[in-house]
């Protein structure tokens, strides 16, 4: 019975209708073996192999014999040498059975699956299952089938009509799982995406790494694929279309952008008309970003004008206490503010404090919100002031954005942390200076956990590295800034700080028309600042003295020269 | 008013412009050549101005250029905000006044004088003389920007400033005369407590009302100046400070 039992312990139970037929079977014959030793001797039991191997019986018969009491007939004997032989042999055939199948569970073994727990299993009839010469594992697939554990799903064509993917129709209604489908299918378009959903769940936003126009093109296109239907992927497909809209819209000039821009518009009052009262400030909030968007193409006073309309039209809206409302309504201040001089620049941050007030106010999650919002207001305050007043609003600014990452510990507030930190390194003697550095670097770190923000915690990062080394008594630190350096021109970093700062580890390393190049390409792009133009005006030096005084370069140079001084001319 | 327009038409008694309708005139100068190809004039100034210009301000602006921005500055300002717009020249100052009755523009005052350091009358040649007024002698309630467009005034009009500038400390933005006059010009500026920047916008915006590409002014930037008092916080950034 211990054989049986045996046999049962390591029985699989994964096994199928075959294998268990299979051993049954070898079952019955260790049983019949058993009961033979049970039963009592007879000539038809004898087996007639082993009684004409007589050296076989004598091996097997001595501990028999020894541990024998009494000595016994020889007939008996040979009844119980015969059932013990039985008995072994049974043994060893189910041992063997069991090692076979164990090995060939060894290699590649499928994933365990639950699944055959939910497949509606038919028993195999006998002759079937004697016509399966070797036991494989059968997954028989069901409608009711859980997906197996380990396999990522493959991404949903949303190209597709539903109609023509028969498997979305079998597949279970869950939301969550449909949004999967669409995120799947919006993160499949590139191995290193240019761009991100962050923020809110229900809610994203998209956040663009870079300049490229392939990744938004095919979002567009699935996105309007998938806004068509009614389940949460269209949901978010509508959500999401206008925001993207906005994106295409910047790679256009103005008056090629106000065609995505109109239609991001349409799309967003689409949005509020049927948004329930729960989503409602999202969508209004979607609409004043759209048209803060508009705003940013337009010029000098026609700018001013369409703010000011703005603000009427939103002043409904504006009176609520709503998250994403006073949430995008500080991002109207801070982007006008940045257009406004002197007084002007300080009604609208100190507009945007207000706003700030009033998102505290309204729970945890918004008072986290508002302690990096506020913080922003400071940072920009501190762009325009200088001495002790930079460096108060930077103190302020800091304080605020240490609290509110030990708040949400989110990338985007630690870079913004990091940023803070070397903005006031820049202003701090050099011994608090070097502190300030490690912090922003800390930071940084973190940031550039996160995909969304990478390019630019390694943008910062460069920029920590150039200020620590610009500190009285710090020398340059080997390759560490020529290395960042080479990872944001591999990332092909193209905003105005990652070229500056770029431009600066190229000057080091003595590659003057590669960093002049740098220095125009971010002036061309928006980039006017005085360390801008300073750090072009040393690489012309640099490269006047050390460039050949015929050919190519020299050309190279005298166009460098002339471009920095229109640059220097029109500021 | 943002909509895409073709050029104005030398046919059409009216041109469209950025920020309203003005009265066809000749295209002899480069603000109607301006105006009427490009649908603005010296838009990279507004792109400035804008940004320093709050309601309920007002403004004196000295040379009318057919009220290309008094326009917007009309509108910036407010109901509650004045644009006073002084225009010595005859002919000008008509056109000026037409174009703030066609948009009704009920806070732009206009005034036929010349601005200069003393009351009395200036002429123009031997044919046409003009009442010459000082800042001063306006006597206006507040003043937040004075904007200067007509060459060769700038230090005249400055002395007849001294106590509207002392009393309300306005932004000043000028044009600045030529190389002869250029130091001058900024040394006057100085002499009064005000810190000066450079601005060089360029006449041709790539970004027209229109939608113009073709360029008529290649090349071609205005020297202008934006000054501030220097007992103020305003600061213009890296700009080039003169």
């Amino acid at each position: 019975m211990f054989a049986l039992s045996l046999l049962g312990a390591c029985a699989d139970p994964r096994e199928t209708a075959v294998e268990r037929a299979t051993r049954a079977r070898q079952m019955r014959d260790v049983s019949r073996m058993l009961d033979a030793m049970e039963a009592p001797p007879s000539s038809a039991s004898t087996a007639p192999g082993l009684a004409r191997h007589p050296a076989v019986a004598t091996l097997l018969l001595a501990p028999a014999t020894a541990n024998a009491p009494t000595p016994e007939p020889a007939g008996d004997r040979l009844v119980w040498v015969l059932a013990v032989v039985a008995m072994i042999i049974g043994g060893v055939l189910a041992h063997l059975t069991w090692q076979r199948r164990r090995r060939a569970r060894r290699a590649p073994s499928p994933p365990p699956s639950i699944a055959g727990a939910f497949a509606d299993v038919t028993p195999l009839a006998p002759s079937e299952a004697t016509e399966m010469k070797s036991p494989e594992w059968v997954y028989e697939d069901s409608p009711y089938a859980t997906p197996l554990l380990y396999v990522v799903p493959e991404p949903v064509d949303l190209l597709l009509s539903p109609t023509h993917a028969p498997e979305a129709a079998a597949s279970p209604p869950a939301s969550f799982v449909r949004v999967a489908s669409l995120l799947n299918a919006l993160h499949a378009i590139d191995a290193s995406p240019a761009l991100h959903l962050i923020g809110d769940e229900r809610f994203p936003e998209i956040r663009r790494v870079g300049e490229g126009t392939t990744s938004v093109e095919a979002w567009q296109a699935i996105l309007e694929d998938a806004g068509k239907d009614g389940d949460d992927d269209a949901r978010l497909a509508r959500w999401l279309l206008p925001a993207i809209l906005v994106l295409r819209s910047r790679d256009h000039h103005r008056r090629g952008a106000e065609a995505p821009l109109e239609e991001a518009a349409q799309r967003t009052r689409d949005g509020i008309n049927r948004a329930t009262d729960t989503d409602r400030p999202h969508w209004v909030a979607r609409a004043i970003r759209v048209e803060l968007a508009r705003i940013e193409r337009l010029s000098g006073a026609t700018r001013l004008f369409a703010l000011r309309a703005l603000q009427a039209r939103q002043a409904v809206d504006l009176g609520a206490e709503e998250t994403p409302v006073l949430d995008a309504w500080i991002d109207v201040q801070l982007t006008w503010a940045g257009w406004l001089l002197g007084g002007g620049a300080s009604a609208r941050q100190a507009e945007a404090e207000a706003l700030c007030d009033r998102l505290a106010t309204i729970g945890p999650e918004a008072m986290t919100r508002a302690l990096r919002r506020r913080a922003e207001v400071f940072l920009q305050r501190a762009e325009g002031a200088k001495g002790a007043a930079r460096l108060a609003s930077l103190d302020r600014a800091q304080a605020l954005l240490e609290e509110a990452h030990t708040r949400d510990g989110e990338a985007e507030t630690a870079l913004l942390l990091a940023r803070c930190a070397r903005l006031r390194a820049m202003v701090l003697p050099p011994a608090d200076a070097v502190d300030a550095c490690t912090l922003a670097l800390t930071h940084a770190f973190l940031a550039e956990q996160h995909p969304a923000w990478r390019m630019d915690a390694l943008e910062c990062r460069l920029a920590i590295q150039l200020t620590y080394e610009s500190l009285p008594g710090r020398a340059i630190q080997g390759e560490v800034a020529a290395s960042l350096g080479r990872e944001l021109a591999s990332m092909e970093a193209d905003s105005v700080g990652a070229r500056t700062a770029m431009a600066a580890t190229r000057l080091r390393e003595g590659d003057f028309a590669g960093a002049s190049a740098l220095c125009e390409a971010a002036w061309r792009s928006g980039g006017g600042d005085s360390h801008l133009l300073n750090l072009w005006r040393d690489t012309c030096r640099g490269w006047t003295q050390t460039a050949d005084t015929t050919g190519h370069d020299r050309h190279a140079l005298a166009q460098a020269v002339r471009q920095l001084a229109i640059a220097r001319a029109t500021l | 008013m943002n909509s895409p327009h073709p050029p104005n038409g030398a046919s059409s008694p009216f041109w469209t412009t950025r920020y309203g309708i003005t009265a066809a005139v000749a295209t002899d100068n480069v603000v109607a050549r301006s105006l009427q190809l490009y649908g603005e004039w010296a838009e990279h100034e507004t792109n400035l101005l804008s940004g320093l210009i709050e309601e309920g301000q007002t403004i004196l602006e000295f040379g009318g250029d057919f009220a290309a921005h008094a326009l917007w500055m009309a509108h910036a300002v407010g109901p509650l905000g004045q644009v006073h717009v002084v225009e010595p020249r005859r002919i000008r100052f008509q056109q000026l006044c037409a174009n703030v009755a066609l948009n009704q523009l009920d806070n732009v005052f206009t005034h036929p004088a010349w601005l200069g350091r003393s009351t009395g009358l200036h002429s123009f040649g031997a044919k046409e003389a003009v009442r010459a007024i000082t800042i001063d002698s306006l006597q206006l309630e507040s003043v937040h920007l004075m904007k200067f467009n007509l060459a060769d005034t700038l230090v005249d009009a400055l002395a007849g400033a001294t106590e509207t500038l002392r009393e309300h400390r306005p932004l000043l933005y000028v044009r600045l005369s030529g190389m002869d006059q250029a130091a001058a010009e900024i040394a006057s500026i100085k002499a009064l407590g005000y810190r000066v920047w450079s601005h060089v916008p360029y006449l041709y915006n790539s970004d027209n009302h229109a939608g113009i590409e073709n360029n008529i002014f290649p090349g071609i930037v205005q020297q202008n100046a934006i000054a501030a008092p220097a007992d103020g916080h305003f600061e213009f950034g890296d700009r080039l400070e003169l």
